[in-house]
């Protein structure tokens, strides 16, 4: 726990939302695609700031559905999502970019750019926020080096293992200190260990007050972490629950849980 | 991201792009480029002859062969009836014997013929001039009396055959023009192909950009740019080619296209204006901005977001 996570610039772009609280809140949310399946109905919750929760329930039980409609990839059939105070599913599409710049996203896969080195994957959104190239560069070998890579910046992605590439697409999504982070089963291709370490990042990055949401049917996991868990169950909230201590609240991060 | 630093990322994105595709890019850049050669081609040769006709034009008049036996007196009348008229600036009245040796100063290999004794006499003639601005529709009137003239035997007309040659000059400007706008199709269609192509390839990079947070322009943004480099090195690229044919026909000593020659004055005798070549180097980056324009339109419809069908 010793690394820490790269601080903002001191110039913050100005089309970045204000750093934000990470509280995300459900209001009878149905999502219905056009074939009308529903992924979702009727979902109703609330995350803190700060929260480490975990969402849980067999495939097409509506977790990446839920966590499309936080980033704004999907828009709800009917209630409402909101997002540190705004309404995503209202947010006209010019919008959206500016609202996913303070959205840390991970998936399955790690969707690297491949022509790009984990350097420059990483730099891409202080890139076009804008930000001098100096601090372009600092924040992305800050991000790196926080999930143990700074050796690896100038490889390809392809030259890169699993897990690595796993890890730069962390760096890439925590580079602007985002106030939420989602990761959609993002320990699906790599082995326990490796899983492991995974977690042990997400929850440094919750330890300085990250909102992290976390989608995954590991159940091997879910025993070893404690965390709120929320379960769906064929698109609906199954189950709420705690278990165990806050998985990486620590004294030394200040962050009240 | 103000406008001069977006530029900047655009710039060096189109340029990441040129340089990682360079041979694709490089298909777009000639095929540009043929087209507006051809195009070009078409309008150095009209451009020349369209200045030697209006050079012509300038000089050309209108040639009354007189009539065998005509009369002084009927001459001089003639002549000053003609100088009455508000289109005739000017009458040189050519004798046989002058006309005998004009024909001997243009063609000396037929002096012998010229000198022959038993030869028909040349006859005699009045050379009208005319204003400028005359075509030949409106001195239709003066050939006309001209031709009623019992002192005239012949009319000749520079006009008539000057405004056959300006036909023949249009068809052929129009062919190059249509010529070089199917081949300039063809070129957007390729840059159509090449940039969609990058998109197709980079479809999963677009997907990466929105999830960040790239806006629209700035996905956008260095596609547009690549398709406006590639049309304006295609432009460059047929300016240069034409430089080039056009320096080499005129440092070529001899021959149909060379400096001095007729034929070579009449289709290389001058460049083609500036506003000319913008033009071309225009076309080029509007065919460039038009292929990305319509590749982007079909890989990046719709809106930033996953959702399934």
């Amino acid at each position: 726990m010793s690394r820490r996570l790269p601080e903002l610039p001191s110039r913050v772009a100005p089309e970045t939302y204000p750093p934000a609280q990470g509280r995300i809140r459900f209001a009878q949310v149905t999502k219905r695609f056009r074939d009308d399946t529903r992924a979702l109905t009727e979902v109703s919750l609330e995350i803190d700031p700060g929260e480490f929760t975990f969402v849980t329930g067999p495939s097409g039980a509506g977790k990446t559905t839920l966590l499309s409609l936080i980033y704004g990839a999907m828009v709800p059939t009917s209630g409402t999502v909101l997002v540190n105070g705004r309404n995503v599913g209202a947010l006209p599409v010019r919008k959206i970019p500016y609202l996913r710049r303070t959205i840390g996203v991970v998936f399955q896969d790690s969707r690297l750019i491949r022509r790009k080195t984990a350097l420059e994957n990483v730099a891409y959104l202080p890139r076009i926020l804008g930000l001098p190239t100096k601090e372009q560069r600092r924040l992305a070998q800050d991000a790196l080096a926080r999930v143990g890579l700074a050796h690896r910046m100038n490889a390809f992605p392809e030259q890169l293992s699993g897990g690595e590439q796993q890890r730069v697409a962390i760096a890439r999504a925590v580079v602007n200190r985002p106030s939420v982070l989602l990761a959609d089963e993002p320990t699906g291709n790599l082995d326990p260990d490796l899983s492991r370490e995974i977690f042990e990042l997400f929850a440094e990055l919750n330890g300085t007050g990250t909102t992290v949401l976390v989608a995954t049917h590991d159940h091997s996991i879910l025993k070893t972490i404690g965390g709120r868990i929320l379960s769906l169950k064929e698109g609906r909230l199954a189950g709420d629950e705690r278990r165990g201590p806050e998985p990486y609240a620590s004294a030394d991060t200040g962050v009240p849980k | 991201m103000n406008v001069w630093q977006a530029l900047g990322y655009f710039l060096r994105e189109a340029l990441l792009s040129l340089r990682r595709g360079w041979k694709v890019s490089l298909l777009a850049v000639l095929t540009i480029a043929v087209s507006l050669f051809v195009g070009g081609l078409f309008l150095l040769v009209t451009h020349n002859l369209q200045l030697a006709t209006a050079r012509w034009r300038s000089e050309a008049r209108i040639i009354a062969y007189l009539a065998a036996g005509a009369q002084q007196a009927d001459i001089e009348s003639l002549s000053a009836s003609l100088m009455a008229r508000p289109e005739v600036t000017g009458i040189v009245r050519v004798s046989p014997e002058e006309a005998r040796e004009r024909l001997r100063e243009a063609f000396p290999a037929l002096e012998d013929i010229v000198e022959d004794p038993g030869a028909t006499p040349l006859p005699g003639s009045l050379e009208v001039s005319t204003v400028p601005e005359a075509d030949s529709e409106s001195l239709q009137p003066l050939v006309e009396a001209l031709e009623a003239s019992s002192t005239v035997d012949l009319v000749d007309d520079d006009r008539a055959w000057l405004g056959r040659l300006d036909t023949a000059v249009a068809l052929a400007r129009g062919a190059g023009l249509l010529l070089g706008a199917l081949l300039l199709a063809a070129a957007v269609f390729t840059i159509y192909s090449v940039i969609r192509l990058s998109a197709y390839l980079y479809r999963e990079e677009i997907g990466v950009m929105r999830l960040v947070g790239a806006t629209e322009a700035m996905i956008r943004g260095p596609f547009y740019l690549e398709g406006l480099m590639q049309g304006l090195l295609g432009g460059a690229t047929s300016i240069l080619a034409l430089g080039a044919l056009w320096l080499t026909s005129r440092s070529v000593g001899s021959g149909p296209l060379s400096a001095g020659s007729l034929t070579g004055d009449l289709v290389f005798g001058h460049f083609l204006p500036g506003t000319v070549l913008l033009l071309l180097l225009v076309l080029g980056a509007l065919a460039g901005l038009l292929g990305a324009s319509l590749s982007l339109q079909r890989e990046m419809a719709g809106r930033p977001t996953d959702e399934p069908a």
